[in-house]
């Protein structure tokens, strides 16, 4: 600890009365300094409006920017990786007092912030039909893992299709809101992240698969859903989408 | 296939196509990339496969903007560790950071602070480089920050500061030749007497960049902000500089209303040009 870096800091925070033993101050000094604190705040709102482009959409860049500027004061983050940044956005919108009439806007929030992870996170190979086919009905019992990137949601209202609208204007989802339930499944199989509105039994199948639960007991989860479900029907499509890991599932002896 | 490298490019990714496009050897022999390692310490995911395409066709610059060198605290191990794997695994021919601090008390700005040039920072300064280079298994090159605030207890010239942390530690300089002018111009000192003074062997790399006057203050208050392309006043304090001490890896850094790529490729011949020239001369 240095009083110079202490005195330092606080004059980031507004305060400079500490700082200025330590400079040789000139009629530019001020400015200076406001040169520093403006760097470091601009940087940040710039690292969570780039992690947040719907929410920036929805409200407008002015309005998020000024809103941004509260939130970067109380969760400046500890971290030089930027791409992360903004973890806790999505949580102090929702208590966000001038946002309360916009109930969609944190749904947003939290959709973009599944759309940063499931980009950022680690590289694993999808499981692939032929895999699944191999293992035959010994796949019933083993446990699902999903692919790293996997995010998955259920919501009461339509935030997926807004979100969606926004973020995937190609999806041809309706920029809509309203009290409707959907789910969305968010991941990156390969290089591009993607993203794709689940129905129910595929929500309620997944959402077993991330419990960790066996395929077959996800199967039965689904089916209680959806009577009457095509399960195989089901599962080879989200083996198509290539949301399951293949690591876990090892090859049956020759 | 393996050209030294001569004028390089700060890698944007907007320009991660083109760059793909571009033929591996060719019309810009010795062209380089660098990037900020912070912006590819990440789990998996694209950016680290662009990363590793572009590195396949082109020598790699790590240019670190979070190790906080001139902090009071250590440096952050885990961010070392980061920084170590990118080095492993995309084996940069330079690697370099900055006399700045950027952390404190689990809170990172996103910016380039200062110190004032004291025992007390040299001390603190030449242990962390010590640290780092230590973790990291490379020796690093230090750049020269942007001066905006006269500060009190300057106790070295910068440039002697630098010389000594490099005495000290073994590390070498990296030269930002739009810092000096900028933070000549904010600190009425002359950018010549600086750049004339560093010691030649230990400079591994120059950065040239574009600034800007402050909103507010003017042409007395120069930012560094990377908007815009070189001035020609730092064209020509580069050629002062390698005229004298031989041609350096040179590098343009634009992070701001960053321009066609093509406009960045003419900027980067120029300088390729005049490290072509200071050869011949040699």
């Amino acid at each position: 600890m240095t009083a110079f870096h202490d005195a330092f800091e606080t004059a980031l925070q507004g305060r400079f009365d500490d700082l200025w033993p330590h400079l040789a101050p000139d009629d530019r000094t001020l400015g200076a300094v406001a040169v520093y604190r403006n760097t470091a705040i601009k940087g940040r709102i710039d690292a969570l409006e780039a992690n947040y482009p719907t929410v920036s959409q929805l409200v407008g860049s002015a309005w998020f920017r000024a809103a941004a500027r509260e939130f970067v004061e109380e969760q400046p983050g500890d971290d030089p990786v930027l791409a992360a940044y903004g973890a806790g956005f999505p949580d102090w919108l929702a208590r966000f007092e001038p946002a309360r009439e916009m109930a969609y806007l944190a749904p947003a929030a939290r959709l973009d912030r599944a759309w940063t992870e499931a980009h950022l996170a680690p590289d694993a190979r999808t499981l692939n039909a032929r895999q699944a086919a191999a293992l035959g009905l010994a796949l019933t019992g083993v446990p699902a893992r999903l692919h790293p990137s996997v995010r998955l949601f259920w919501f009461d209202w339509t935030a997926p299709s807004l979100w969606l609208a926004h973020r995937y204007p190609q999806s041809g989802a309706e920029l809509a809101w309203r009290a409707e339930p959907e789910g969305l499944l968010v991941h990156r199989p390969d290089a591009e992240v993607r993203a794709r509105r689940l129905t129910r039994a595929e929500w309620v199948f997944l959402d077993a698969c991330r419990k960790g639960r066996a395929f077959g007991a996800a199967a039965l989860s689904a089916q209680s859903a959806q009577p009457g479900l095509d399960v195989p029907a089901l599962f080879a499509g989200l083996i198509a989408l290539g949301v399951f890991e293949s690591t876990l599932v090892t090859s049956p002896n020759p | 296939m393996s050209v030294a490298p001569t004028a390089g490019l700060g890698l944007k990714p907007q320009h991660y196509a083109e760059v793909e496009g571009q033929p591996a050897v060719g019309a810009q022999d010795g062209l380089w990339f660098e990037v900020h390692p912070e912006n590819y310490m990440v789990a998996g995911g694209p950016r680290l496969t662009w990363l590793e395409r572009i590195r396949a066709r082109r020598p790699l610059s790590l240019h670190g903007v979070g190790l906080s060198l001139a902090g009071d605290e250590r440096p952050d191990r885990a961010h070392l560790a980061r920084f170590r794997a990118l080095i492993d695994r995309f084996e940069p021919f330079v690697v370099s950071e900055h006399l700045a601090w950027s952390r404190r008390g689990n809170v990172y700005h996103p910016d380039l602070l200062p110190v004032p040039r004291s025992r007390e920072m040299l001390r603190l300064v030449c242990d962390h480089v010590e640290e780092a280079q230590d973790h990291l298994g490379r020796r690093l090159l230090i750049e020269n920050p942007t001066a905006y605030l006269p500060m009190a207890g300057h106790e070295w010239d910068e440039v002697d500061f630098l010389v000594e942390i490099a005495r000290r530690t073994g590390c070498g300089l990296l030269v930002d030749v739009n810092n000096v002018h900028v933070s000549a111009a904010n600190m009425g000192l002359s950018a010549e007497a600086w750049l004339d003074a560093v010691p030649g062997d230990l400079v591994g790399e120059i950065h040239l960049a574009g600034h800007r006057p402050d909103p507010v203050w003017g042409d007395s208050l120069l930012i560094d902000s990377h908007d815009a392309p070189v001035d020609e006043a730092v064209w020509r304090l580069h050629r002062r500089l390698v005229d004298r001490i031989g041609a350096r890896p040179t590098l343009i850094e634009r992070d701001g209303q960053v321009p066609a790529f093509a406009e960045l490729l003419a900027e980067q011949a120029r300088a390729a040009d005049a490290l072509a020239a200071v050869e011949t001369h040699a």
